[in-house]
Formats: structure tokens, C-alpha cells, sequence
């Protein structure tokens, strides 16, 4: 069935879903606006703050202790970046209303928390009260400060940066440790304001049924003054540059590789061409990057590729031996040169297709996985299912395929690696 | 509902409805199969009882046990994806499934996940791990990729860290070992030795084939009949550890580069006859008992958030096996031995003070919910089914423990588990950078 988004007020799209398969509802509410420096912190905090800061539950721990209660509800918090922009997230799962021990109406009552922690917490003087804004401050700063501990997310990053720099792509979705040391309040509170009048906003409900939550937000953002929704950034206008090669070093045993391409405006218009080309290239245990530098040559453990359509980013990382850096980047260069020159058999493009529909085609099983489905689509004028998604690879030909490798170009090759001296060739 | 001839015995879990069929097979393989209705996917997973601790074993008419290199299961995991003609993952290329496989300390799991052309898979799945191939030149090259994956590892703080702690906990049990071995250790492998793991542990005997989700047991019977060699019954015994019930040592560090230090603060759980699992009831309980210690509506948790002493990663859990288990706290921390002493003063206290019916209502309402929501999701379920069937626990028994645990049954707990001269603390401090 073709879901449908219903407006609830300008800016503001529903979605529901009923489905009696899982044993859960979830409720997803995504604020979206434009990811940008000045003001990335400040919203960033939010999603966190909000979630502690109920006026419902204005101590953390009675809010825990209902939702234990609640059969082990989870309210979540998260900050995600699509393209251009930041999508604050707030998420409340809980079992359904037929598996609890006594019968209790859970559903509701968890949609309904989640819809007041957005716009109901507890104020104190007009504002967040301190403690919590200081408290998650200082959980948001070493958010960013251990993005570091994992160094194949590290150095994808580094290499986005390197090649997306200037553009709201390259910021970090949770801010930066001065923007975030610097909020106060004041500032947060300005900002919730700010985000409740000018965020697009994306809502998913699943569940048995929908109940009366579509209706309550329906209100309450009705209420919200002066709401005047930003446009996102959908595409950012983009000038071919050099390629810009660099190396960082830290105490680590293994290189990781990070080579970053680039679509220019519409060039990565052709998204179902792009998904097969980058599944093709690197995306599957059967993609050529897989077969040729890491089983042939035996230079990794991993080696793959993945296209970002928001971004119009293509990644391909690989942790390596310093020593066989090279190799491995002259490995991959040539296997995309072989993509570009199309290279390549039907056999690979149906491999490509057929596991790609098979990702397509399982992601209605997944309750988070649908739901970010769909809230990946708040830049889409229409949506599309899954299905569709799938439905879509049949008509992609050899030469769009061939297409959507020329449309995009190398121009950052991030290397981390160790220390002058210290690991090389161990 | 399978037919007449077959032998399928139905299980149902009855707060949430979920069956699954059980049988035997011919060749002596337990098969499960859970259909979940209305769902596109399916999962499979073929599992074998043989995981990173197995290097120590007894086989049928041994009287001394035979030793293997650290990593060896782990290393023919990867080389059961090579036959002669042709690999796993080129044969799957033509069905679509997404497929792949992991070894754990005590098991060794290939799985694959579809929308389409289920039986093809399945007989992939069934038939390549069932025909071993390996040759110098092939096992030389998963050497330098192996290699790799154990650098990779090497560069995890968050994997450093656990390694760290079971090797500060345990003198003898393989637990300790890291389960891709090292770059030494798996520099040893043959395709002798190989051979002889594959022969000793992929015995139908000893393994179980899982399915759930938009599937029926007759059409994973009717490719199980056609694809399943039949063998030999030959057992195998784990050998048991004669594990000292105290750590090796209090405390262990290691630089790396992290922005802050990481800690894993773990008990561990003394098994006294160094290799049976905990029941369903016990690991209920040790969830029960871990939300009321250090759970977000917890004194304990608020207390070292308020004091800026934890942060989001904080998190805790419970994990056992044969012969070894472990309670385990961790996360980022400026000042880890504060928060390891306010764990250890709270446990004391809740053995003095108690745990109050509300705390443990709402922790154990907490404990179902994550039982019943675990349902959703077919790798779960096939992985549960799975995992469940070699510690010796019925399909679902975790829902229903969780819905009728009684507060002795966790206070128990409480009084016998977390001996001070069974704690460590592993830490992994910022190296600069």
C-alpha cells in the first residue's frame, strides 16, 4: 500500500503506518533544518535536552523508572545529517498494547510523552534550567571528542570534510566542542523556539493503529507562533576543483584509506543508476573492489564503496598496511577507470541489482529501518516505498549506469596513519 | 502446518504468540523453523558449536585433549566461503541474498538474509558448508587478510578494552584469547589442521540450521532432504578449565589514542563446573539485577551522571558461556576509578538495604519489554533460536522468564556474584595525539 504524508500544519508531514506484524510502535519525530556552523550546536543539543528536561517528568530518574514501567519503553535521542541539513530526532518505542501482562494502553501514553517532552519541558525562569543544559553540554562535547576512537568513522569524516569544504555537508552534525561549550540557556532555549517555528518537520508513526497522536500533534504545532518553515538545502552548487591529497598521523597499527568523489549539481540526479554503479563498484562481498583488492590481492580486510544521494558523496575506504597504500589506491583507481569505460559484465549488473532489490525489499521488516526510510525522503517531493525504490533498478541501463561513474570525481584522498617510525611495516 | 510424515513438533510462547516448529533431521541436524506471518524477508542461519575457546577439545576414544592455534575457527570461517570451482558469496551474487558469517568465543555462524529465491539460498548455504576446500596457496592469502583484520582490532579502544578486562580476569579459560587469534597464531594454520577442525565440529551432530520469517518448515525440509549429507555420529567434548575462581589481576591499561579514558569494570561469574551455561531464569535475573544496580532510572546512574563522572556511552551487561561469564560496566570516563568504586559501594549497599518491590516490579516490566520487542526482527529471532539451542535453553524461554522472575531469584543473584576478589578494571588511556 502507498503510504501517504498528511499534512498536520505547514511544514509539518505524518506518516502513518498500520501494521500488526511487529511487537513494538514506534513513534519518529524528525526537526529538520540546514546543518550550518553558527547554528549546529545549539540545535544539536536538543533532541538530548528535551528528552531530559520533560515537564512531565521533570527528574530523569521518575521518567525512567515510568517508562520501565511502561514495559521498558525507550525514548531516543539522536542528531542525523541529510546532505545539506540536520535532522534532530526523537523516537519512542514501546511494546504493543496486546503484550503487556495486564492489558495496559502503553501506546498511547508513550506517543503521547513524546509529543509533550517536544513542546512542554520544564522551564525554569523562561528557560532550561541550568543543570541539565551544563549536563548535556558536557555529554555532547565528548560525543564529539571520542569521534576520534573509531578510526574508520574518523577518517571517513576527515576525507568528507577535506572534500565537501565550504558546504553544510562538511559541518558536524552534533556541532562543534566551542559552539557547544558556549551555549548557554538562554541560547538552547532561543533555539528550541527557533527549531518548533522554522523546522520542516517529518513524523512516522507504526503501529496497530493511530489513535489520537496524529490529531495532538496536529495541535500543538498549530500552536506553535509564528511558524514559518525554512526551505532545506537540497542541492549545494558546486565548481570542479583540484584533488587534494592528505595524511594524518596517529598511534595506530593500520593505515585507513579514504578516497572521496564528488557529484556536481544535477550530475547524481540519476539515483537508482548511482545505487547500482556504487553496488557494482564496491558495494557487495561480490563488487569488484571486493573480488580484486581485497580476495585477489589480499592487501585488506575491507575495501568497499558507499554512495551518500543527499551528499552526492562517494566514499571508498580501506584499512591497509601502510606500506601497500599505493597498491591499494592504484587498485582502486583502476577498478573505478574499468567502471567508467564500462568495463564490466551484465552478470555484475545483475548481481548488483538483484542484491540491491533484496536490501529494498527487506527494509519493511524493520521498524527503524523504515522509519528512516522515509525520513531520509523529507528532501523528496514525492515518496517513494521501498519497493518502488526496487522497481526502479530494472529500467537502469548499462549506459546510465556507465553515466553516473563519469558524473562524479575524485578530489580527496584521506589518509590516517601511523606515526613516522612507529608501527611501519610491523 | 508441516505435513503428516514429517516430524515437527510445534512450540509456542504463549504472552507473545510466536512459534516455531523443532525437528531432527535424518543426518542427525536440528532444524528450527519460524514462520512469522506477513513478513517479505528470511533468515537462515547455519550454526556450529565451535568458537574461539574450542582449541582445546576431546574427541571420541581421546584420552589426552588435542590443542589448536588461537584463531583457527575464526580463520576457517573465512576459508568456508572458498570450494574449488567457485566462492560463496559469487553464488549468492545470482540469488540476491545478503550474506555473511561470525565467530563467537563459543559458536561459528554462516547466515544469509533474502526477499526471493529462498530455496536456492538455502542450498547454497547448506551445501558450501558442507564442502570444505583448502590448499597452501589458499590458506597463504586468508593469512594476509586475517592480518589484517587482527590490525584493525589492534586500532578498536572499544575492542582493546574487553580483550583487556578478560585477560586481566581469567588465568587458563580461552575466553581471554581475541577470537581472530594473532598475527602469529594464525601464521601456524595448515589446511591439515584445518581439515581436522572442519572434521571434529561441522558434524551435523554437533550444529543447527535456524529460519525464520516468510517461510514454511516444508520448504526448508524439502532443501535440507536434498542438500544435507548424512554422517557419521562422533562426539566431541569440550575439555573443562580448571579456572580459579579470583582474577589474574585488579587492574589493567593501555595507551591508545581516545579523546578520554575508556573503562570496562567486570566481574566475573564463577561456573563451578568450568563449562555449563547459566538457565534462562539466571540470565533474566542478572537483567533484572543489572537495571536495578546501574539502570537510567537507578540511584547509582544519576548520581555519577550528576557528578560528570559518566556520559552516554555508559552501558552494562551480562554475557556467559561455557565455563566462563562476566558482569561488566563501562563506557568513557575522566576518573574511572571513581565510578568503579560507586559500583562496588553500590552493590554493597543494595546486599544491606535490599532492592525494594517497586524497583524490581519496574525492572523486571523492563526486562519483558526487551524479551517481547527482541521478537521483531528475523535475525534476531533466527540468532536467539540459535544461540538458546546450544546453551541448553528452550526456544522463547527468555519472555517467560521474564514475566514470572521472582525477587529471590535476583536477590540470589546479588548475594553470590560480585566478590571484590573477582572484580577488574580495564582501562584504555589517551596515548596524546
Amino acid at each position: 500500500m502507498q503510504p501517504v504524508r498528511h499534512p498536520l500544519a505547514e511544514g509539518v508531514n505524518f506518516l502513518g503506518i498500520t501494521d500488526d506484524r511487529f511487537k513494538t510502535a514506534q513513534l519518529t519525530v524528525a526537526l529538520l533544518l540546514p546543518l550550518q556552523e553558527q547554528t549546529a550546536s545549539s540545535y544539536a543539543i536538543l533532541p538530548f535536552l528535551l528528552r531530559r528536561n520533560c515537564g512531565e517528568y521533570p527528574d530523569f530518574s521518575a521518567l525512567q523508572r515510568r517508562l520501565n514501567q511502561l514495559y521498558g519503553a525507550r525514548i531516543l535521542a539522536d542528531v542525523i545529517r541529510i546532505g545539506s541539513n540536520q535532522a534532530l530526532i526523537l523516537t519512542a518505542v514501546s511494546i504493543d498494547d496486546r503484550f503487556a501482562l495486564n492489558r495496559e494502553a502503553i501506546t498511547q501514553q508513550c506517543a503521547e510523552l513524546l509529543r509533550s517532552m517536544i513542546f512542554e519541558p520544564a522551564f525554569k525562569d523562561g528557560h532550561f534550567n541550568d543543570d541539565d543544559t551544563e549536563l548535556e553540554k558536557r555529554c555532547l562535547v565528548e560525543l564529539i571528542q571520542s569521534e576520534i576512537n573509531d578510526k574508520r568513522l574518523y577518517s571517513r569524516q576527515r576525507c568528507e570534510q577535506i572534500l565537501c569544504e565550504g558546504e553544510g555537508y562538511a559541518v558536524n552534525r552534533y556541532g562543534t566542542i566551542d559552539g557547544v561549550g558556549a551555549l548557554t540557556p538562554e541560547h538552547v532555549t532561543n533555539a528550541w523556539k527557533r527549531a518548533l517555528q522554522s523546522a520542516q518537520v517529518c513524523i512516522v508513526y507504526q503501529a496497530t493503529s493511530c489513535g489520537a497522536i496524529a490529531d495532538n500533534l496536529a495541535k500543538s504545532f498549530a500552536a506553535a507562533a509564528g511558524r514559518a518553515p525554512t526551505p532545506l538545502i537540497t542541492a549545494e552548487k558546486r565548481t570542479i576543483k583540484n584533488k587534494r591529497e592528505v595524511v594524518e598521523r596517529l598511534d595506530v597499527n593500520q593505515a585507513k584509506l579514504v578516497l572521496g568523489f564528488k557529484a556536481y549539481n544535477s550530475a547524481g540526479d540519476d539515483i537508482a543508476a548511482m545505487r547500482l554503479m556504487n553496488a557494482l563498484l564496491g558495494g557487495t562481498p561480490h563488487s569488484l573492489l571486493f573480488k580484486n583488492v581485497r580476495e585477489k590481492l589480499s592487501l585488506c580486510y575491507y575495501c568497499s564503496s558507499s554512495y551518500d544521494r543527499f551528499g552526492r558523496v562517494l566514499l571508498i575506504d580501506s584499512g591497509v598496511d601502510e606500506q601497500n597504500a599505493k597498491k591499494a589506491q592504484e587498485q582502486i583507481i583502476k577498478q573505478y577507470d574499468a567502471v567508467c569505460r564500462g568495463d564490466f559484465t551484465d552478470g555484475d549488473i545483475e548481481s548488483a541489482r538483484t542484491s540491491l532489490e533484496n536490501q529494498f525489499r527487506s527494509i519493511e521488516d524493520h521498524q527503524s529501518s523504515l522509519a528512516t526510510w522515509y525520513i531520509g525522503q523529507s528532501l523528496d517531493n514525492n515518496i517513494s516505498t521501498p519497493a518502488q525504490a526496487a522497481d526502479e533498478l530494472y529500467s537502469v541501463t548499462r549506459d546510465r549506469i556507465v553515466n553516473a561513474a563519469r558524473s562524479i570525481s575524485l578530489e580527496a584522498v584521506y589518509m590516517l596513519a601511523a606515526k613516522e617510525g612507529e608501527h611501519a611495516g610491523k | 502446518m508441516p505435513g503428516s510424515n514429517s516430524h515437527w513438533q510445534e512450540i509456542c510462547e504463549r504472552h507473545t504468540g510466536e512459534c516455531c516448529f523443532k525437528m531432527v533431521h535424518p543426518t542427525g541436524l536440528p532444524i528450527f523453523v519460524c514462520p512469522k506471518k506477513g513478513y517479505r524477508s528470511s533468515y537462515a542461519v547455519f550454526g556450529t558449536r565451535y568458537g574461539s575457546i574450542d582449541t582445546l577439545f576431546y574427541t571420541t576414544g581421546d584420552d589426552k585433549p588435542t590443542e589448536l592455534p588461537a584463531g583457527i575457527a575464526h580463520f576457517l570461517e573465512h576459508k568456508l566461503f572458498e570450494n574449488e570451482d567457485s566462492d560463496a558469496f559469487s553464488r549468492y551474487a545470482k540469488t540476491g541474498a545478503s550474506a555473511n558469517a561470525y565467530t563467537s568465543f563459543d559458536r561459528t555462524a554462516y547466515l544469509f538474509n533474502c526477499t526471493d529465491k529462498f530455496e536456492e539460498s538455502l542450498h547454497i548455504l547448506l551445501d558450501f558448508v558442507q564442502t570444505p576446500y583448502f590448499t597452501e596457496q589458499t590458506v597463504r592469502k586468508e593469512q594476509g587478510i586475517i592480518s589484517q583484520e587482527i590490525r584493525m582490532g589492534e586500532d578498536s579502544p572499544s575492542r582493546r578494552v574487553l580483550f583487556n578486562l578478560l585477560r586481566s580476569l581469567y588465568h587458563k579459560h580461552p575466553v581471554q584469547i581475541d577470537i581472530a587469534g594473532t598475527i602469529d597464531s594464525i601464521a601456524q594454520i595448515t589446511p591439515e589442521l584445518l581439515y581436522g577442525c572442519y572434521n571434529t565440529f561441522y558434524n551435523p551432530h554437533n550444529m543447527v540450521l535456524v529460519v525464520s520469517g516468510n517461510v514454511t518448515p516444508e520448504q526448508v525440509l524439502a532443501v535440507a532432504d536434498k542438500t544435507l549429507k548424512p554422517s557419521d555420529f562422533s562426539s566431541v567434548e569440550r575439555a573443562a578449565i580448571d579456572e580459579p575462581k579470583e582474577v589474574v589481576k585488579p587492574r589493567i591499561e593501555q595507551n591508545m589514542p581516545v579523546a578520554s579514558p575508556l573503562f570496562y569494570y567486570g566481574y566475573k561469574d564463577y561456573i563451578p563446573d568450568g563449562k555449563s551455561y547459566r538457565t534462562p531464569e539466571q540470565l533474566v535475573a542478572a537483567g533484572v539485577l543489572l537495571e536495578v544496580i546501574a539502570g537510567r532510572s537507578s540511584q547509582l546512574y544519576n548520581r555519577l551522571m550528576n557528578q560528570g563522572l559518566i556520559n552516554s556511552s555508559f552501558s552494562f551487561d551480562y554475557f556467559d558461556g561455557p565455563g566462563y561469564g562476566v558482569w561488566i560496566f563501562g563506557g568513557e570516563s575522566a576518573n574511572p576509578d571513581a565510578v568503579a568504586s560507586s559500583i562496588s559501594d553500590e552493590i554493597a549497599r543494595l546486599r544491606t538495604d535490599g532492592v525494594s518491590e517497586d524497583a524490581f516490579e519496574s525492572a523486571r516490566n523492563a526486562l519483558y519489554g526487551k524479551q517481547v520487542a527482541s521478537l521483531n526482527d528475523v535475525d534476531n529471532v533466527s540468532d536467539s533460536l540459535m544461540i538458546d539451542y546450544f546453551a541448553g535453553r528452550p526456544p522463547f524461554s527468555a519472555v517467560e522468564a521474564a514475566a514470572s522472575i521472582s525477587r529471590q531469584a535476583v536477590l540470589k543473584l546479588l548475594d553470590t556474584c560480585f566478590d571484590e576478589s573477582q572484580a577488574s578494571l580495564s582501562l584504555i588511556l589517551p596515548s596524546g595525539h
